[in-house]
């Protein structure tokens, strides 16, 4: 455990710079600023929405806001150039030589992603989450942090995999691996859409929302909507996204292992 | 044995990193003598694991090397390259790879102290690496290299970049660690910075492993591969002539200089006997030298030589 806490330590020292802490800023604001703006502009009650409406709508926007965006770009911008970064400066070499030098480096960058982008999410939802008219403030909070922790935890480890796959263009594959499955295909209402992360999140999210057993039901036996969230309880999608969580992890530690990201180039052998 | 190479290949895709080396080294000091571009790089990546090899079976402390933890504790790198934090100081990246290594906090960071103790590092030791000059960052690498104490020292140019007293301090600590019992192997491309520290050598050029002995033997090697001199002359053809009918080179052709200068180009094995009869031809003769040198003051035509005799050319 040294080798963690001196890769944790390091790492949150290396994230301590103005840009990175400028980009938490932005990222906890965006939010904010968002609810702010919806708040000013949209009269839900003039629409003829009751107050359970009114906050089913605003769960959704903080999903849309808080998981998906804060979390999936804070992870992306510390996870998917975890192993790329080490190369880019040379300093991969220094690691690889130690003692399970890979993996304890791996798995700091991993926890530093999460702990840096789920807690952008939850200083965002406790700004954001009270600036709405609730009647149960705590728990709207409570399962927004739920699912940007979650969430955070599933797409660091699919950007440091995808890192750990293709270095050189991390940020690049993990934009269209985001766009292509966790957009287009968690929404295309067939079995494959199961095996994506947003899938899971977006199912937990029904299975959590303030919403009547009537609505629920009703919006099961929609065809489309049967397909793009789960039936299954709250605690099967979350062995679902740990399990995710896992395979990813190991098969960006795999990988790591399997390439050989030597600074050697054929032009210095 | 501390090193074995069973036939071992290395490709870049197309491009020959190591070539069918084999060999088997027992502990000790050993200095990796090649030009640039000769496999060094590759030698040593492959003996730290960071590369497997094409064809081959590398082992090191009777272990396959590649992704082998218990290895890892018992061996030191120090790359050609920098690579380090800049942001943190000196003594701070010590600790932390000493941490990396498996030590606490606290013994990490005595053990630390006390190495850049001993590469002469202690009043800048809590300066930002940034800040540092390109010795004083050789002198961080080697110092995470030997911070805990490893079985096997592998350093590729460890001494590039010092100035003569860093190098002096350098080879100092490092012919201690030879003393202290432990094994060594150091990549370089200057034979004297090898010569001082070991009397046992690896020439290595175009990922071959063209000789290996000790610094008698290549010497030897050295005084029987002609050497090629270039002479720049009033009168080239005429001291071609006088070198040749005296029998003191295998050949002697005619070439240009970059500014279009008549060149004698001699290939000799008598370097000392043509050394000691130019000035006794040149006060006989008449004859004017303006310049004359060996084509290459590094090892690079001795390389060429002995890739020439590894081919059968010689």
């Amino acid at each position: 455990m040294n080798q963690l806490r001196a890769i944790f330590f390091y790492e949150w020292k290396r994230t301590l710079t103005f840009g990175r802490i400028s980009w938490w800023f932005l990222l906890t604001a965006f939010p904010v600023l968002i609810t702010l703006l919806v708040r000013a502009e949209a009269n839900f009650r003039d629409v003829g929405m009751e107050q359970p409406q009114i906050e089913t709508v605003w769960t959704l926007m903080f999903y849309m806001l808080i998981p998906c965006v804060c979390c999936c770009l804070g992870v992306f911008l510390n996870a998917a150039p975890a192993i790329a970064g080490e190369l880019e400066q040379r300093s991969w070499v220094y690691l690889a030589t130690r003692p399970w030098g890979i993996f304890w480096l791996l798995v700091g960058k991993y926890i530093i992603a999460v702990v840096w982008a789920s807690s952008a999410a939850i200083v965002s939802a406790s700004l954001a989450i009270p600036l709405i008219e609730s009647q149960d403030h705590t728990k709207m909070w409570f399962t927004i942090c739920s699912i940007s922790l979650l969430s955070s935890m599933a797409y660091a480890a699919l950007y440091l995999m995808i890192g750990a796959l293709f270095p050189k263009r991390a940020m690049v594959f993990s934009v269209t691996y985001t766009a292509l499955v966790e957009v287009v295909l968690s929404l295309i209402p067939a079995i494959i859409n199961r095996f994506t992360i947003q899938y899971r999140l977006r199912s937990l999210l029904i299975q959590w929302i303030e919403i009547s057993p009537e609505g629920r039901r009703e919006l099961m036996e929609n065809l489309f909507f049967k397909y793009v969230f789960a039936e299954e309880v709250s605690s099967v999608q979350i062995v679902w996204l740990l399990g995710l969580t896992g395979l990813f992890l190991t098969g960006s530690i795999i990988a790591a292992h399997v390439s050989e990201f030597t600074a050697a180039s054929e032009s210095d052998v | 044995m501390m090193i074995e190479f069973d036939h071992v290949t290395r490709l870049y895709g197309r491009v020959l990193g190591v070539n069918d080396i084999c060999l088997a080294l027992p502990p000790g000091a050993y200095g990796l003598l090649g030009p640039n571009g000769a496999g060094k790089s590759t030698f040593l990546h492959l003996i730290t694991g960071q590369l497997k090899p094409t064809r081959g079976t590398v082992k090191v402390l009777g272990m396959n090397p590649r992704n082998n933890q218990q290895l890892f504790r018992r061996i030191g790198f120090c790359p050609s390259f920098e690579g380090m934090y800049a942001g943190i100081s000196g003594l701070n990246w010590v600790v932390f790879l000493l941490e990396m290594q498996g030590l606490r906090p606290a013994q990490a960071r005595k053990c630390a102290e006390e190495c850049m103790e001993r590469v002469g590092m202690t009043d800048a030791m809590t300066r930002p690496i940034s800040s540092y000059s390109r010795g004083m960052r050789q002198r961080v690498k080697l110092a995470q290299a030997i911070s805990h104490e490893p079985e096997l020292l592998i350093l590729d140019e460890p001494l590039s970049g010092l100035d003569p007293i860093g190098r002096s301090q350098m080879t100092n600590l490092l012919r201690d660690w030879i003393k202290s019992g432990k094994s060594l192997i150091i990549a370089s491309h200057v034979l004297y910075e090898i010569e001082a520290l070991t009397q046992s050598f690896l020439l290595i050029s175009g990922g071959r492993l063209l000789a290996s002995g000790t610094a008698e033997e290549v010497h030897e090697l050295l005084n029987n591969v002609p050497m090629e001199i270039h002479i720049r002359a009033n009168e080239p053809r005429q001291l071609a002539g006088m070198i040749l009918a005296a029998s003191l080179a295998e050949s002697a052709k005619m070439g240009r200089t970059d500014s279009g200068d008549e060149l004698l180009v001699v290939s000799t094995r008598s370097t000392t006997q043509l050394a000691s009869a130019i000035p006794d031809w040149v006060r006989d003769s008449g004859i004017q030298i303006y310049e004359m040198k060996t084509a290459d003051d590094s090892l690079q035509s001795l390389f060429n030589s002995l890739m020439k005799i590894h081919r059968g050319e010689l």
